[in-house]
């Protein structure tokens, strides 16, 4: 809308130049600009001088304007309406709406934008305004519901504008995949961080964690992780649908190819590899589920007598995958750091005939009955690595080569992967990785809170 | 700002294994638990009783004494003093309580080079008091200790101590990889760091840190060593933090510089 300023009349103007001043002079100016637009005939121009007061930094002379703008010209007082609604004043928030609950020659002329206005503010389901659902406690919110259901009441109306609103980009309105099919149910209790009592740490191990006890709530866990299979379906259906899932601090739409798919070692019943945290938060929210935290894992993976490995306390080599088979094990722990790292600088992982394998080894399950957690991969969390808090990324506007020494972008992984030493191969090893890491090493497996049990 | 669940506190039993200085190099600090119990702890705080009333009474010499943090005083007009320097010259059981708990081996073991400990230069060992009520010092904003152009660097910052830090209290925030990185973030996110009385923290010297106010009644006592790699000078060499201060603020845009 723009304005004419040499058509426009001094009360107006008057108005539109004043920002503050004793409440008086407002009272003074406001009732001239309220007698000045009662005598103006143009139609164009009573708009652009309601504009003035509808969008005035004043509350009070806005709702002045609005309740003007009801009586005065009810096209225009529609459109004022859905800006009234976004109005942060919630005294002029209410009366708008309450004008238009009362007033039928507004409804008639504005209907469908105030009702599109309306479902922006509100939500989208009838049923739920009509319910007064949700979080709506105040008197605007009470106004607004109260206006909403008066023109749903029209069904013309509301059938127009329902079947004009637009999809939106969220995967709020598709129906959810979540089920616990392939989940283990992993009950609450405690779970004592790091060595278990009264044994010798090895060097794998982590430290004496800051806090070394506490109580995890009772959730589901996927009884392997996520395989190639199942994670190429959800890159095809973002493919077909869009990015509905991702996470919002992820630059917009970014590929969730995994970065292991052009390599035929990787097989579709083996362990999604080469995604970044951000990818495996995507595919989890796809299907209805979140990664678990650090402590669900740990005590999915130990059990209510803190094992070191989820089998029991002695490393068992057909237990898990890793390289031991290939690079050699003496013992419990294995080899060491250096002699580990000395063997793999020799190896050309170009040349192995498979890195990951299959998921659902029988062997290594937990007290649980979850499978597959130490070897074969690192499985991502939703913790912070460095301290133990939840992730709680904010790092879209950074280059994504800025995060490496970022303490705060590293996440915790679990468990192991095939080229970890037996000493990592244990359900209390943990190393920090940069959510942006696409590794061959690195998958994840997904769950789910109690709360959020489907309905059987 | 919740309590951090998972930060590593590492035993130690006069040297620095492998995985500690791992951790120091990468992330800047390491947390070891319980090094002095609570009877070490008492005699530190006898010594620093001791020390605050002879400085109060003028019997410390003139060079020896605080000149960076300004006294406190209680309702009665008391004086307490916040920062003690060349604790370890003027306290002799706390200095061989330090050789008898094998911390000189700290300096080494995390720089990987010999070290020498700060005791009749750049203010010593220095003991330093935070209070809540009525006080000039119960916050110190983003600064590191030393820019790391200075010849007595690298060094590092072993922090004793003698009271428990808590987020509530204003205990220790860094930006764990700071000295390795400078934080890119316009609000470099901060990581705090609580201990109990008697834990040792080690920093390096040029790492982003902080400590937040206190918000309670409690008060709370460090008291600071420091192990240098870098060249020793002569006695009496005055310290200076303005440089590292300087620095901070250009990362941060935040006003640094002790109250």
């Amino acid at each position: 809308m723009t304005t004419t300023t040499e058509h426009v009349p001094t009360a107006v103007l008057h108005l539109a130049a004043w920002a503050q001043g004793p409440a008086a002079e407002r009272d003074a100016l406001l009732e001239d600009y309220l007698s000045t637009l009662e005598q103006l005939a143009d139609p164009q121009l009573l708009a652009e001088s309601l504009a003035v007061g509808l969008l005035h930094d004043t509350p009070e002379i806005r709702r002045q304007a609005l309740a003007a703008a009801v009586r005065l010209a009810p096209d225009l007082a529609a459109e004022a309406v859905g800006w009234a609604l976004a109005d942060p004043d919630e005294s002029v928030r209410g009366p708008a709406l309450a004008s238009l609950a009362a007033t039928p020659a507004l409804r008639a002329a504005g209907g469908p934008s105030a009702l599109h206005a309306l479902l922006a503010v509100l939500g989208r389901s009838p049923d739920q305004i009509a319910a007064g659902a949700g979080n709506y406690i105040t008197v605007a919110d009470a106004q607004a519901l109260a206006s909403a259901r008066t023109l749903l009441a029209d069904p013309e109306l509301a059938e127009a504008v329902l079947a004009e609103l637009p999809v939106p980009l969220s995967a709020d309105r598709l129906p959810s995949r979540l089920s616990l099919q392939g989940m283990r149910h992993i009950p609450a209790g405690r779970l004592r961080r790091g060595t278990p009592p009264g044994q010798e740490p090895s060097w794998g191990d982590p430290g004496e964690a800051a806090v070394p006890e506490v109580t995890v709530e009772g959730f589901y866990l996927d009884t392997s992780p996520v395989t190639n299979d199942a994670y190429d379906a959800f890159v095809a259906d973002v493919g077909e649908q869009g990015h509905l899932w991702c996470h919002p601090d992820e630059p917009r739409n970014t590929d969730h190819t995994r970065s292991t798919a052009d390599d035929p070692r990787c097989a579709g019943d083996h362990p999604a590899t080469g995604v970044s945290w951000y990818d495996a938060v995507a595919y989890a929210a796809w299907c209805g589920k979140r990664l678990p935290t650090e402590d669900e894992w740990e005590r999915a993976a130990r059990g209510d007598e803190h094992r070191r490995h989820p089998w029991g306390p002695q490393f068992r080599p057909e237990a898990v995958r890793g390289l031991h088979a290939l690079l050699g094990w003496d013992g419990n722990t294995g080899l060491d750091r250096a002699a580990w790292l000395r063997r793999l600088t020799d190896l050309s992982l170009a040349h192995l005939p498979a890195l990951t394998g299959p998921v659902n080894l029988p062997e290594g399950e937990s007290p649980f009955g979850v499978r597959d957690l130490c070897g074969n991969v690192w499985e991502w969390t939703s913790t912070r690595f460095l301290d133990g808090l939840p992730l709680q990324p904010r790092f879209a506007a950074m280059d994504p080569g800025d995060l490496w020494g970022e303490w705060s972008a590293e996440v915790s992984v679990r468990g192991g992967a095939w080229s970890s030493p037996p000493a990592l191969l244990t359900a209390l090893s943990r190393a920090g990785k940069t959510l942006v890491t696409k590794s061959p090493e690195i998958g994840f497996r997904c769950a789910v809170s109690e709360s959020e049990e489907p309905a059987r | 700002m919740t309590s951090p669940q998972r930060i590593p506190r590492f035993a130690y039993d006069g040297t620095v294994t492998a995985e500690q200085r791992a951790f120091y190099e990468q992330y800047g600090f390491v947390v070891y638990r319980g090094i002095f119990d609570a009877d070490d702890v008492d005699l530190i705080k006898r010594d620093a009783r001791r020390l605050e009333r002879d400085t109060l009474a003028g019997t410390v010499p003139a060079e020896h004494r605080d000149q960076v943090i300004k006294p406190s005083y209680d309702e009665h007009g008391q004086a307490t003093l916040h920062r003690l320097p060349y604790f370890t010259l003027h306290c002799a059981d706390t200095r061989d309580l330090i050789e008898r708990r094998n911390l000189d081996a700290l300096g080494p073991g995390l720089l990987g080079a010999p070290t020498w400990r700060f005791e009749d230069a750049v203010d010593g060992a220095v003991w330093q008091m935070k209070r809540g009520k009525r006080s000039s010092y119960s916050a110190l904003d983003w600064h590191l200790d030393f820019p790391h152009d200075l010849p007595l660097t690298p060094l590092v910052n072993v922090g004793i101590y003698l009271d428990d830090a808590t987020v509530r209290n204003g205990c220790l925030v860094l930006v764990p990889g700071s000295h390795r990185y400078p934080p890119r973030r316009l609000e470099p996110l901060g990581l705090p760091l609580e201990a109990k009385a008697g834990d040792v923290i080690c920093h390096t010297y040029n790492i982003l840190h902080h400590s937040g106010p206190v918000l309670d009644d409690t008060s709370r006592a460090t008291l600071y060593v420091y192990y240098s790699a870098g060249q020793k000078p002569t006695a009496g060499t005055a310290y200076s933090h303005r440089a590292g201060e300087d620095f901070a603020k250009m990362i941060t845009g935040a006003e640094a510089g002790t109250p």
